[in-house]
Formats: structure tokens, C-alpha cells, sequence
């Protein structure tokens, strides 16, 4: 199988990149995409040149790490795979295929195809957990969670940051990212006491990084090699209005200044 | 690492009110297409349709004060949304492929230009009737029958209500996910359906006016 | 040196109950005058790093990754054994504990196993208050599913991604620390050494992957929690990072290593299909709870698998362990596909597999059924390999998965460098010869959640280690061996990559010391070794240099340590002349194939102490069974 390839290179961020081709007779179909890339690399090194940087580790499309577009699409043209999923069986004999990393403010490029996503690291630190300290927990079966719910929390959990979705987005929104978390924590009963706040702290700190806003295209619902549903989005806009709407996390303890004189009708 | 979370406007309360001042605005379209369609009962109908709206003038520049209030809370948040969308993705791809979005989410910004052309056009013409060639106040019938027996308002006009079809068909669907309310995922493929026909009962309905105006003018002509 | 595993006196279930309370305390206002350096990220040591900064430590986390949530526990699929007894089946600690210990062919520390049984318990508790997404029964309540090696179902689960949500729930603890300012993460840097300084451990040197900066980080403690070595064999379901690195310098600077043949090799995997292949996929054991494994009965059969007809199958498991059958230890699975694709009855392209058949099931419980319970493993067996596993049986090979063995640490996790604490799949402490499913989870939440923190703590008190700063010669040193050992690979400049090394170190390793070992194999092994290396060394090309990101360079430091390590592991195959778990030698088996213990002479744990220029130096520390008194392991 033959398949050219034209792949985002460039050295650190303050070099310009641009698009290089590379040709290989070495693809068979039963190969992944990023185990071509391993067979240029390991040819590229050979001839003393720098390898194509790009992440991937746990290679099973659960870890995360991998990610770049494929044709101008996020994890290239399968739904609910990430990049190391993608085998060339899905491409024709002959195709060039378009590398370029993912691209928004809020992911700075490294070096070629790698970038850095630690924004979604903060977004998760703003508020994306439940606060129990070990050994605070109670017996496990005391919660009931409905079955229904249950599945609805896991759909959302199963977000692995990868990064697609604020790829995909015409607007670099990390309103799925965000949304998936939210909504995970916000249907368990575990994750209610804080609910509005985490709400309100994760979507500043998604504005705070950079990312844009949604507008409800839907292209990262495609792009997730989760596929998370939309309707992330929709529960965190409602969960942030609603805690908006309530003045949520303005509540303090009453001081009264000592010396301040009893108030008489 | 540690964030700090500030205060402010975030793009999901900018977007909720642009969805309120949608809501406004598409209830407004919908309310004028209703009225509108009196064209088609005839000259009395229609005239007095116009009588009644400025019977009560309190009312009427009220719901015009509510109604300019929506129109420039909307475009100003559009504008300043979409100003973001170039700051959150400073570098654009090479290559980039659209998969999932529809032509209505896809021209959301030029459709909205296109109509904030239009509206100006609009009240210049047939409520102002500056732009009209012999406007007069209260005789609505003949002022639409005028306005449309040329060629390019008619055009203008046609283009415009393709614009706000496209408009109002991701616009419905984006409102109620701004403001949190479909959270279910059968009701958002029922949404999705509802959007597309309201947004071509609108489109039809509003540029039936001006055609059926052109034909009537060409057809007295011949 | 003799070896302590500082196991507490008193009957079994109060054991860590003493232990607490022999403990020493720090206050918490002094806890914060603490620092605490924990290296890497996974369930062992995220939950560590978060649990230490609940306590109120200054943690200080040093990762490889770009984010602490890409540890490959994350890969984790079928679920999280615990003693909860929910589905009334007869299950307690005590019998999780037995299970361990016998699935681990009586080759793990009673007192450590028992522990781990007992906190089982909690743990669950723990993660389901972080709202980790477990599968729920219609009446809301926990669901569980059975995993090889029991004969009760306590196995929790979260779909086919259990080790995913546990390491959200682990990594979403970590950084409400971080939040709250107890811990710092440096991501995209690597351990490269560790420090020793006064004969405690004191901090690490590790490479910034992305700028190359050598940075030291000075503590009052480290705590290792880098994995397993299992990529050594280059072909496993590790993630493409793991690596030795960590552990294998540790060892270096004075930890033991003990028991590094115990390799695991699990019997669902995805068989090997090209010379290109990056790595293996592992289909979770919990299909075994539905899928039953057959070969052809006639060997060199080339029908497809519709068309032979039911008399012409052999399911193997079912008919040498019937109580078991397909829920047979991974072990004895993996061996027993050994055997039957060298009688040539595989499957296959490559002839190296067996069948993994539904139908049965389908026919049983339904499609949709099936669908549910292992939907995602039957998409990713179809993405990867073309076929359709609801229509045709799936295929599957044993492959490198875990490791038993690791840094030698005592009851309280610490290794035998003082104030170096090893847990989860780095140390060798709980699984024996042979790791039962869903044990890794469990093993690594206990440490991280439950031991650690405490043990750590106590150390403090009890050390109070003097303050050091980066200047210590020690840290001048290690930073200086650091950079030469850089520099001796970039200025190779031979003409072979890294990867075609490790590829061809792993091809002799899996030949040699994989599911089945033989002296003379060994000895060849050995032989070979060294010999690789020097080659290596001297043929290794690096292109661009270390002062930005270079994978290349990071890949060659990682096989130069696999060259020592695969050594090793082949010294303390060769040295244990019997055969239990995972560690087969064909010298020293039944009649009927099976494995055969010699516990007069081996129940100990072998620990390698590294010496320079010299072959390593052996300590056995004996294992003592009172609880559990050692029998012939039998699934039939």
C-alpha cells in the first residue's frame, strides 16, 4: 500500500513550521496510522535526520495522549476512535494524508504534532472534583443511584482530555471538555453539594485559559473519540445558570462588628 | 498550577443573553410574519391591522424599545463573541473540514450580517419610508403594493428572508442549549426538526409578501 | 544483609491494626515543614500524592507525561476486586485473602496480602464518595462481575474502562490538592536518578522532556510509583512510555530488586499481526466470564471456525480445570494456549492463537445483552482487527501484562533504602508469583489511599531527616552521572535506532524467559546480553540534541536500563529451580503439564542487590504460611 503524507514540522514555537511531504511503499492496511508514522521515523533516523514528534502512549485510544487533525479532522475519519485507533485500511491506496497538530490559543505547540494541553488540567483543578478527603467516605451501597443515571454519568466520564473537541470546534471552545465533567459529577448524588460552584469555577477557568465559546455546531460531539453527547454542553450552561441565577457561592457567615448597638423597631 | 478563577462575563452568560434577546426577537418575527399575512386578506384587512398597532402608542414604542434593547444586546454579543473566536484560535489550519455542523450553524455570523443590513433597509423603507418611493403613512397595503412592483427591493428582500430561515434554523436550536433547556436527548432531535420548520414557515411566509407583490404588479402591467 | 519485612507479631487480622498504632505521628502544623517527592501518577501514585496532601505534606509530583491522568492504570479494563460480599456468595476477607495468596502460588507475604484484603473494603467506599461512575444494579445498588481465579463474584466495575474512572477519580483528588496548594505537579519530566544522600533518600535528578534542563528536586522522602518493567519484552500491553527507568536506577543506588522473573503474561490479548506493530492489546479477562476458549481438536485444521462442527472443538480450559474452566488463573490460561499452539492446533495467520467464542452466549442471553456487557471490547477488537467478534470468534494470544516482581519494600512499603517508598505495580509486594484479575487496582488504590500515606508520615516522625538542599554533593554527583550517561548515547553516532534494539532485546526475552523457561534457553539469554549491549552502545544514532524535546533520546536511555533489567530477570529465572505462577520452567513440571513448587527450597523472596562490576548478590528472605499452608495449586 502506498501512502504520502504531508506532516506539520516544526522545530520549537518560535520557528515557523510548515507542511513536509513524505512517501512511503512500506504501509499495509492491518497497520495503524501512527505505527506508519513509527516506520517514517524509524527511516528519518536512520538517515541521522529529527524524527516527527508526536505523542501517543497507551496506543488503545484510552490514555489520551495522541491527537492531531487527519485530513482537517480531529483523530482523522473515524467516529469514536482516537488517532492511534485509526488504521490504514480506512484510507485508499495512494491518498496523502494531512498532519497538522490541534490547533487553539490554549494549546501551545511543542515541536511538530505535539502540543501542550496542561489548560485542561486547570480546568479540572478549578472545580472538577468531589471534595473527600480519604477515609471520609461512608459505606459504599448507602448511595442508590438509578441504574439510568448511573449509565448517564458514566457517557460523560469517559472523557479522556485528548483535546479533540476544542480541535474540532470552529471556535476552540472547551465547552464538551468542561460539559463532560460537569455533568459526570452534577448526576451523582456524591457530586451535588457542590454542583452550581463547580460549575461556576470550571467554566471561568475555560474562559480564563483561552478557549472560545460554543455555539452549538456540534462538530466535537463528531470529533470525540468518546462521543460524548451534546448534551454535556446544554447541562453546564444550565448548571452555570442556574448557580448564576441562585448568587450561589456569596453566601458567608454573618459578622456583626462587636460594639455595633442592638437595631430597635 | 493552581487556578484562579476570576469574575466576569464568560461566554456562557454572554451566550444566554443572546438567547433571551433571540427568544425576543424570534417571537417578534414570528408575531410580524402573523400580522404580515393579512396581506393576503386584502387592503382593509392589512390597514387596519396597521391602524390597530399605533392605537395605543405607549404599547407600541414600548414593544419597540423592548424590541431595538434585544436587537442590540444580540449583535453586539455576536460581534464581540466572534471577535473571541479569532483570539481562541490565533493560527488556522491548513487544511480543516466541517463534519458535523448544518449550513445554518455554518453562516451563523453572515446570515446575521446580512439581516442587520436588512433591518436597517427595512425600517428605512417601510417604517420610516425613507426609501421609498411615494410612502404614505397609515395606507400600508399600497405602501407594500409600491414598494415591491421594482425588481431589487424585491430581490433585497427575497435574499434576506433566505438569510433569516438559516438564521432562525440554528438559531431556535442554539437558544435553548444556551440557556441549558433541552437536556434530553430525544427532545434535542425533536428541537432540531421543530427549528427547520419554523425556520422555513418564516422564510416562506415573509418572502411570499414582496413575490406575491412583484407578480401582482407585473400581472396589472401586462 | 538480613532481610526485614517488618511484618507486625499478633493473628493475622490485627496485624495492621498494631502496625497503626505503632505508627509515629506528625502534627499537622509540622506536617507542612515536610516535603514529599512522589514520582508518577497512576492509582498508586496519584491517590498517594493526593492522600499525603490531604494530610496536610508539601507533595511535590514529577511525571513523564503531559498530564498526571495518562498513566496506563488508566488502561485498565475489567474492574477492582473487593471483599464486600454484596452479592452474598459466601465472600469475606479472609477468603479474598486465600484467593490472593493461592492464586499468587503461595509466593506473597501472608501479612501484606491480608492487609490488602481488608482494605479492599474502603477503597470501594473511597471512590464511589469521589463519584467514580460504578455499574449499578436496577435497584441502584453496586454491581459485580466475576474474574479469574474466584469462585465468588466481587469484582466492581465501571464498563470495560474501570481503571479510567478510578484514575479520574485519583487524578480529580490530586489536583483539588493542587488547588488547594499542598501539591505541585511538574509534568513532561522524567526521573532519570535518584539521590542518596547520608544513606537516606533524598531526591531525584529527572530530565525536563521538553527544554532537556537536568533538574534536581530535593525531599524528606520519595515515593516511587513508576510501574511496571513489563516493556522490557518491547511486544506487551504496557503503553508505549512505560519503563524501568525509575526502579531500575533506584535499584542501582541500593534497592532491592526482588523476584524479577515474576512476569505475567495475560491469555486475552489480541495475537501479534505484522513486524510493525508498536504493542499488544489486551481484551479484558471478564470476557472469560461469557466467551469460551476452544482450538481445532486436529492440528493443522484450516477450516474456519463456522465450519467445524462441535465434536471437532477442543475447548481446552473446560476440559482440564472443569471447576474453573474458562475462568482459569492467567497463568494457567496462558499456558495452557502454549501448549495447544505447539501441539500446532493455533489459530490464525501465525498459527499463535485461540479462539475467544460468543456464540454460545449470544444464543444464550442475546446480542444486546452481549453488547452491553462488553460493547467497547468488541469495537475495539473490530477496529483493530477488521473482524466482526459477534459474528466470527475472536482471536487471542497471551502477552506480557504485568509484572509481580519490582523494588523489594517491607510491610511498609519501604525499600531498603531508607525513606525510598516503592507501591503499586513498582513493588513486589502482594501478588506472589502470579497476579489474579482485578488485583493490579486494587493493590495500587490500597497502597496510594491507605498505607503509604501513613507509613510515610511515620518515617518523618520517627527520621526527621536534616535539612539538604541541591548543593549536596550527592546531588552534584548524580546530576553529573546523569549528564555523562546523556552524553555517552548522543555521541554514539552510530547508525541504529533505539527502537530496532529494544525490538530485538524483546524478541530474545519472549523466547527465552517468556511463558516457559528452560536453563539452557537461559543461559543463551545471558550470554547474549551483554553482547547486545555493547553493540548497542556503540551502534545507538541519536539525531538533534538534548536540549529539546527528543524522543529519541528518551526511548535510548530507557533500553539502555531494559539491557541491565533483561539481565536480571533472566539471572533469577535461572536461579529458581522450580516452577510457580507465572514463572515456568520446564525442568520442573507434573506429569500432566502442570506447574510444580518446590517450597522446601524456594518459598522465599529473591532480592537482587545491585553491586558495580559484579554479578548481583542474592538475599532470601523466607516466607513464612501459617494462615495459609501451601498446597498444590489446582483449578481442575
Amino acid at each position: 500500500m502506498r501512502i504520502a503524507l504531508e506532516v506539520w514540522r516544526q522545530r520549537s514555537p518560535e520557528e515557523p513550521g510548515r507542511f513536509v511531504r513524505y512517501e512511503t511503499t512500506e504501509a499495509s492496511p492491518d497497520m495503524s496510522l501512527l505505527e506508519l508514522l513509527d516506520v517514517i521515523n524509524e527511516g528519518l533516523v536512520s538517515e541521522g535526520e529529527e524524527p516527527i514528534a508526536f505523542d501517543s502512549d497507551c496506543r488503545e485510544g484510552i490514555c489520551g495522549t495522541c491527537g492531531f487533525m487527519v485530513n482537517g479532522l480531529a483523530h482523522g475519519p473515524l467516529q469514536g476512535a482516537a488517532t492511534c485507533q485509526v488504521y490504514l485500511r480506512s484510507f485508499r491506496d495512494g491518498e496523502t494524508l494531512f498532519l497538522e497538530p490541534f490547533r487553539a490559543h490554549a494549546f501551545p505547540l511543542i515541536k511538530d504534532l505535539v502540543i501542550n494541553r496542561s489548560a485542561l488540567d486547570r480546568i479540572i483543578t478549578a472545580g472538577g472534583y468531589v471534595s473527600v478527603n480519604t477515609g471520609n467516605a461512608p459505606e459504599a451501597n448507602t448511595s442508590t443511584i438509578p441504574k439510568d443515571l448511573a449509565e448517564q454519568a458514566m457517557d460523560a466520564a469517559a472523557c479522556i482530555a485528548c483535546g479533540a473537541c476544542i480541535a474540532a470546534c470552529p471556535n476552540a471552545s472547551a465547552a464538551l471538555f468542561t460539559g463532560a465533567k460537569i455533568t459526570h459529577l452534577g448526576k451523582l448524588p456524591e457530586g451535588q453539594p457542590e454542583r452550581g460552584r463547580r460549575a461556576l469555577r470550571m467554566v471561568r477557568a475555560a474562559a480564563a485559559e483561552g478557549f472560545g465559546h460554543c455555539t452549538f455546531a456540534g462538530e466535537c460531539e463528531t470529533a470525540c473519540p468518546k462521543s460524548i453527547p451534546l448534551q454535556v454542553i446544554t447541562q453546564m450552561n444550565h448548571d452555570y445558570l442556574a448557580a448564576r441565577l441562585r448568587g450561589e457561592g456569596r453566601a458567608t457567615a454573618r459578622h456583626i462588628e462587636p460594639g455595633t448597638p442592638k437595631k430597635r423597631r | 498550577m493552581a487556578t484562579r478563577v476570576e469574575l466576569g462575563m464568560t461566554g456562557v452568560a454572554k451566550k444566554a443573553l443572546m438567547a433571551v434577546s433571540g427568544i425576543v426577537l424570534t417571537v417578534y418575527v414570528v408575531l410580524h410574519l402573523a400580522g404580515n399575512l393579512l396581506y393576503f386578506a386584502g387592503p382593509a384587512a392589512l390597514d387596519a391591522y396597521g391602524a390597530l398597532l399605533h392605537k395605543n402608542p405607549a404599547l407600541l414604542w414600548s414593544a419597540r424599545a423592548v424590541l431595538f434593547a434585544s436587537f442590540c444586546i444580540h449583535v453586539a454579543a455576536a460581534l464581540d463573541l466572534y471577535m473571541r473566536k479569532q483570539v481562541a484560535r490565533p493560527i488556522s489550519y491548513g487544511r480543516y473540514e466541517r463534519a458535523a455542523s448544518s449550513l445554518g450553524a455554518r453562516t451563523m455570523i453572515w446570515t446575521g450580517l446580512i439581516l442587520l443590513g436588512f433591518v436597517v433597509y427595512h425600517v428605512l423603507h417601510l417604517t420610516l419610508g425613507i426609501t421609498h418611493p411615494a410612502y404614505v403613512p397609515g395606507r400600508v397595503y399600497s405602501n407594500v403594493s409600491v414598494a415591491f412592483a421594482s425588481v431589487v427591493p424585491t430581490v433585497i428582500y427575497v435574499v434576506s428572508m433566505i438569510a433569516l430561515g438559516l438564521h432562525v434554523s440554528h438559531g431556535v436550536l442554539a437558544m435553548t442549549q444556551s440557556l441549558g433547556l433541552t437536556l434530553r436527548r430525544d427532545r434535542l432531535r425533536g428541537l432540531r426538526r421543530f427549528s427547520v420548520v419554523l425556520a422555513l414557515i418564516v422564510a416562506l411566509g415573509l418572502a411570499a409578501i414582496p413575490i406575491t407583490a412583484l407578480a401582482l404588479s407585473f400581472a396589472r402591467g401586462r | 544483609m538480613h532481610l526485614d519485612g517488618k511484618i507486625p507479631g499478633g493473628p493475622l487480622p490485627q496485624k495492621w491494626e498494631r502496625r497503626k498504632f505503632e505508627y509515629a505521628l506528625v502534627s499537622p502544623a509540622n506536617r507542612r515543614k515536610y516535603r514529599v517527592l512522589v514520582v508518577g501518577t497512576g492509582l498508586a501514585g496519584a491517590s498517594c500524592a493526593a492522600t499525603l496532601g490531604e494530610l496536610g505534606y508539601r507533595v511535590e509530583c514529577v511525571i513523564f507525561h503531559d498530564s498526571p491522568r495518562r498513566a496506563h492504570s488508566i488502561a485498565a479494563q475489567g474492574g477492582i476486586n473487593a471483599a464486600k460480599n454484596y452479592q452474598n456468595d459466601g465472600d469475606s476477607v479472609q477468603r479474598l485473602f486465600q484467593d490472593t495468596i493461592k492464586g499468587g502460588d503461595y509466593r506473597a507475604r501472608e501479612g501484606n496480602v491480608y492487609r490488602l484484603a481488608e482494605v479492599s473494603l474502603r477503597i470501594i467506599d473511597q471512590c464511589v464518595a469521589q463519584g467514580v461512575p460504578f455499574a449499578r444494579e436496577y435497584g441502584g445498588k453496586l454491581a459485580n462481575r466475576s474474574f479469574g481465579g474466584a469462585q465468588v463474584s466481587r469484582t466492581f466495575y465501571a464498563r470495560g474502562q474501570t481503571g479510567q474512572q478510578l484514575l479520574l477519580g485519583a487524578y480529580q483528588a490530586l489536583l483539588r490538592q493542587v488547588q488547594a496548594g499542598t501539591v505541585r505537579i511538574s509534568p513532561r519530566t522524567e526521573m532519570l536518578d535518584l539521590v542518596v544522600a547520608n544513606g537516606k533518600a533524598r531526591g531525584i535528578v529527572a530530565r525536563d522532556l521538553v527544554t532537556g534542563e537536568l533538574r534536581t528536586f530535593v525531599a524528606d522522602a520519595v515515593v516511587l510509583a513508576t510501574g511496571g518493567y513489563g516493556n522490557a519484552y518491547f511486544l506487551s500491553t504496557y503503553a508505549r512510555n512505560s519503563n524501568a527507568t525509575a526502579i531500575w536506577r533506584a535499584h542501582r543506588r541500593g534497592a532491592y530488586f526482588a523476584n524479577p522473573c515474576f512476569t505475567q503474561i495475560h491469555p486475552t490479548c489480541i495475537p501479534v499481526s505484522g513486524e510493525h506493530q508498536s504493542k499488544l492489546t489486551l481484551m479484558s479477562e471478564s470476557l472469560r466470564n461469557d466467551g469460551r476458549i476452544w482450538v481445532p481438536l486436529r492440528a493443522g485444521d484450516e477450516r474456519s471456525p463456522e465450519q467445524i462442527p462441535e465434536a471437532e472443538r477442543d475447548y481446552y480450559l473446560e476440559r482440564r480445570y472443569p471447576s474453573y474452566g474458562n475462568l482459569s488463573p492467567r497463568d494457567v490460561a496462558s499456558r495452557a494456549a502454549k501448549a495447544v499452539c505447539d501441539e500446532g492446533r493455533g489459530v490464525g495467520p501465525s498459527g499463535l492463537g485461540v479462539y475467544l467464542d460468543f456464540s454460545d452466549a449470544i444464543r444464550r442471553l442475546g446480542a444486546n445483552v452481549i453488547a452491553e456487557r462488553y460493547g467497547n471490547l468488541f469495537d475495539m477488537y473490530a477496529e483493530i482487527t477488521g473482524e466482526d467478534p459477534y459474528r466470527t470468534p475472536m482471536r487471542i494470544y497471551p502477552a506480557i501484562h504485568y509484572t509481580m516482581g519490582g523494588l523489594w519494600v517491607d510491610y511498609d512499603l519501604m525499600s531498603t533504602i531508607d525513606g525510598l517508598f516503592v507501591t503499586g505495580e513498582a513493588n513486589f509486594s502482594d501478588h506472589g508469583a502470579n497476579r489474579l484479575g482485578a488485583s493490579a487496582l486494587m493493590q495500587g488504590l490500597a497502597d496510594g489511599y491507605f498505607i503509604a500515606p501513613l507509613a510515610v508520615g511515620s518515617y518523618l516522625a520517627r527520621a526527621k531527616p536534616p535539612a539538604v538542599d541541591a548543593t549536596h554533593p550527592a546531588f552534584e554527583a548524580a546530576r553529573k552521572d546523569t549528564a555523562a550517561r546523556i552524553e555517552r548515547l548522543l555521541s554514539a553516532r552510530g547508525k541504529r535506532t533505539a527502537a530496532s534494539f529494544h525490538r530485538e532485546l524483546g524478541k530474545l526475552l519472549w523466547d527465552e524467559c517468556g511463558m516457559s523457561r528452560n536453563r539452557e534457553g537461559l543461559e543463551r539469554a545471558l550470554a547474549r546480553i551483554p553482547e547486545m549491549r555493547e553493540r548497542f552502545y556503540r551502534e545507538i544514532l541519536i539525531p538533534g540534541h538534548g536540549e529539546s524535546l527528543n524522543r529519541e533520546l528518551e526511548t535510548a536511555g530507557r533500553v539502555a536500563d531494559y539491557f541491565e533489567l533483561a539481565e536480571l530477570i533472566c539471572r533469577d529465572a535461572l536461579h529458581r529451580e522450580e516452577s510457580c505462577g507465572g514463572h515456568f520452567r520446564e525442568e520442573h513440571q507434573t506429569p500432566d503439564g502442570e506447574a510444580l513448587r518446590d517450597d522446601e527450597h524456594f518459598a522465599y523472596v529473591a532480592a537482587w542487590e545491585w553491586r558495580e562490576g559484579e554479578p548481583p548478590a542474592l538475599h532470601k528472605e523466607p516466607l513464612v504460611f501459617e494462615a495459609a499452608p501451601p498446597m498444590q495449586r489446582s483449578y481442575k
